[in-house]
């Protein structure tokens, strides 16, 4: 089966003051339908940026550089802007951090979570209500008939977020991508928002792409995670693999980093020395190797790229076999 | 599901309008404005005697119950004359602060909005139009037009949108980087779209505000302009032209001039003062409990 977002070798670089930042440094990954992907990382590692580009939402001084975005065949960053907003909300939609910014405050939610339907579906005005209280219902907003007159202050947190994925599947899309949804959220209130998700997928057959640096938050609703360190993907696999068997040092480093239920309360977390590297220089080696305790000579003069360990699992590492 | 609606649910604008009622001196500025516009709109009603109706038998008189502001040097009831001359003031003064504040928002949220060099073009020309003495300038415009309400319509909103167009263009700059500008835009909305439906809106208060405060000065260039015989020719009243035909006479019938400079001071202050409610109400940073 073809993917139905598939995404080639994107580069994406910011022009500022201070010099060109490579932020997106050739990526590439692909979704299948109904399937969902997690690209993890931290702050700046360019899991953000990488998916905007995708959207075509990349703030300036941002270019995106290089590379396909095929969504059901059509490359997105090929298309002229107009026809790329026909594509934006209708086939392919996205969910935001920040709950708390990302309805507009002046407007009723029904208005806003009408806005994509009023854009790509000719509907009448009774219509549209009808399909806003059904999404409002769908993802579990209580007497949704009259709280669609409600304004966004009016609404938790965790419920603003509701009506965020309400306003993302209006039109059904083929594909949802969500930076980091639950980040602004209490913890009970994140993982309600990951059930809301995971059922909605099931029910619609969407395809996920879900932006976050909590592992363990999504490792019960994704397939396959990429995992993303200064702008490069540097390792991806099913979920069980890079949970059971990481390869890459970064990714190790990661998972011995999340506190476990089961330590016994001896145990220290262990932290990644260092920093990520600077992104203003273009980078010739393994971008982990400053910080990688198993670092050797060739591992600062090249950059490996992503080696197959099975038929589903890659990694970027020169010593990976080393390390197994 | 644990969370708990609200008892009532108020939209901003009733929000603010709680806040606002809250001014005191804004509301009874309201009210004041108000009970003269509607005296002036109902002036063919409430006018005792025709704007332009000359009395030769009562030339110059001072106010009496017969005529209450008295009379001027035609004879014409001074009462008769605020109240048809405010229609003129007020209609002037109102319809130019909305073409100036339309106009100015338009300039400042496609100079934010967009940036680069629609942004550097539009402030350039925003700081020249600011450069320009806006009197003098009034005064060549006029001395050219044909003096009719619409020309001096015109003429005052070109030349008064520079300070909306500011204050705008600094508001879109921040609302533009919103999540919800990006949100809307992540579901296809055009750029109009974005301006029309988030970006204006969100940016509402500083421009309520700004009108408000722009029929106020708008009605002092009219009248200033009137005072100069430049606005509004006679024998139409309007306040300014009103206390021009009294400047002669200042000394010895202050009534002519007494009554139309309090019109003009009465409604300019109140709209000041409302100006001062609206921005209390409507800007977040200044909301007391």
């Amino acid at each position: 089966m073809a993917p139905v977002l598939e995404v080639r070798d994107l580069v994406t670089r910011f022009h500022t003051e201070q010099g060109v930042v490579h932020a997106v440094n050739g990526i590439s990954y692909a979704i299948d339908a109904g399937r969902a992907l997690a690209i993890v990382g931290e702050s700046g590692s360019g899991k953000s940026a990488g998916v905007l580009s995708v959207m075509g939402l990349i703030p300036p001084p941002g270019v995106v550089e290089r590379g396909q975005a095929f969504l059901k065949g059509r490359d997105l960053l090929a298309l002229p802007p107009a026809e790329r907003r026909e594509v934006l909300g209708r086939d392919i939609a996205m969910i935001f951090q920040d709950p708390a910014t990302s309805l507009n405050p002046v407007l009723t939610v029904g208005f806003q979570v009408a806005e994509g339907l009023r854009q790509h579906l000719d509907l009448s005005a009774d219509a549209a209500e009808r399909r806003v209280v059904e999404l409002l219902n769908l993802v579990g907003i209580p007497d949704a008939a009259n709280r669609l007159h409600g304004y966004p202050h009016e609404f938790s947190g965790g419920q603003r977020q509701r009506i965020m994925i309400a306003m993302a599947l209006a039109c059904d899309p083929a594909v949802l991508i969500a930076d980091e949804p639950t980040t602004a959220l209490d913890v009970t209130v994140q993982a309600q928002i990951v059930e809301l998700v995971k059922r909605l997928q099931r029910q619609l057959g969407m395809a996920i792409l879900w932006i976050t640096h909590d592992l363990a938050l999504v490792a019960g609703l994704v397939d396959e995670v990429a995992v993303m360190y200064a702008g490069c993907i540097v390792e991806q696999g099913p979920v069980r693999d890079i949970f059971r068997a990481p390869r890459h040092p970064y990714t190790r480093g990661l998972l011995a980093a999340m506190p476990r239920w089961d330590a016994d309360g001896q145990e220290r977390l262990v932290a990644i020395e260092g920093s990520p590297p600077d992104l203003r220089q273009p980078l010739a080696h393994c971008p982990f190797a400053p910080r990688c305790p198993a670092a050797a000579d060739r591992c600062r003069q090249d950059n490996p790229g992503l080696a197959a360990v099975n038929a589903e699992h890659r990694v970027a590492c020169w010593r990976w076999e080393d390390l197994a | 599901m644990t969370e708990s609606a609200p008892v009532r649910e108020l939209s901003p604008a009733e929000l603010s309008w709680r806040q606002f009622r809250k001014h005191r001196v804004a509301m009874v500025s309201v009210t004041v404005f108000v009970v003269i516009a509607l005296a002036c709109l109902a002036a063919p009603l409430l006018a005792p005697y025709g704007p332009d109706a000359i009395d030769m038998a009562n030339l110059r008189q001072a106010p009496s119950v017969r005529h209450w502001m008295g009379t001027d040097d035609l004879g014409r009831d001074v009462l008769s004359r605020l109240l048809f001359g405010g229609r003129v003031s007020i209609l002037i003064g109102v319809l130019a602060a909305i073409l100036g504040t339309g106009l100015g928002t338009l300039v400042g949220a496609v100079a934010g909005f967009y940036g680069r060099w629609a942004d550097n073009v539009l402030m350039r020309v925003t700081d020249v139009a600011y450069a320009i003495p806006t009197l003098p300038l009034l005064i060549v415009l006029s001395a050219y037009s044909n003096a009719a309400a619409l020309s001096m319509i015109l003429i005052i909103g070109l030349l008064s949108w520079m300070t909306t167009a500011r204050v705008v263009r600094a508001q879109v700059l921040s609302i533009k980087e919103t999540e919800y500008v990006l949100a809307a835009r992540s579901i296809g909305v055009s750029h109009a779209g974005i301006i029309a439906r988030h970006v204006v809106p969100n940016a509402m208060g500083p421009i309520i505000v700004g009108a408000t405060l722009a029929v106020g000065n708008a009605i002092m260039v009219e009248s200033s302009l009137s005072f100069l015989g430049l606005g509004i020719q006679p024998p139409t009243a309007t306040w300014g032209n009103m206390l021009m035909d009294s400047q002669a006479t200042m000394a010895s019938r202050p009534w002519l001039t007494v009554f139309p400079g309090l019109a003009i001071l009465l409604v300019v202050l109140a709209i000041n003062f409302i100006g001062d409610g609206l921005h209390d109400a409507l800007d977040p940073t200044v909301r007391s409990a």
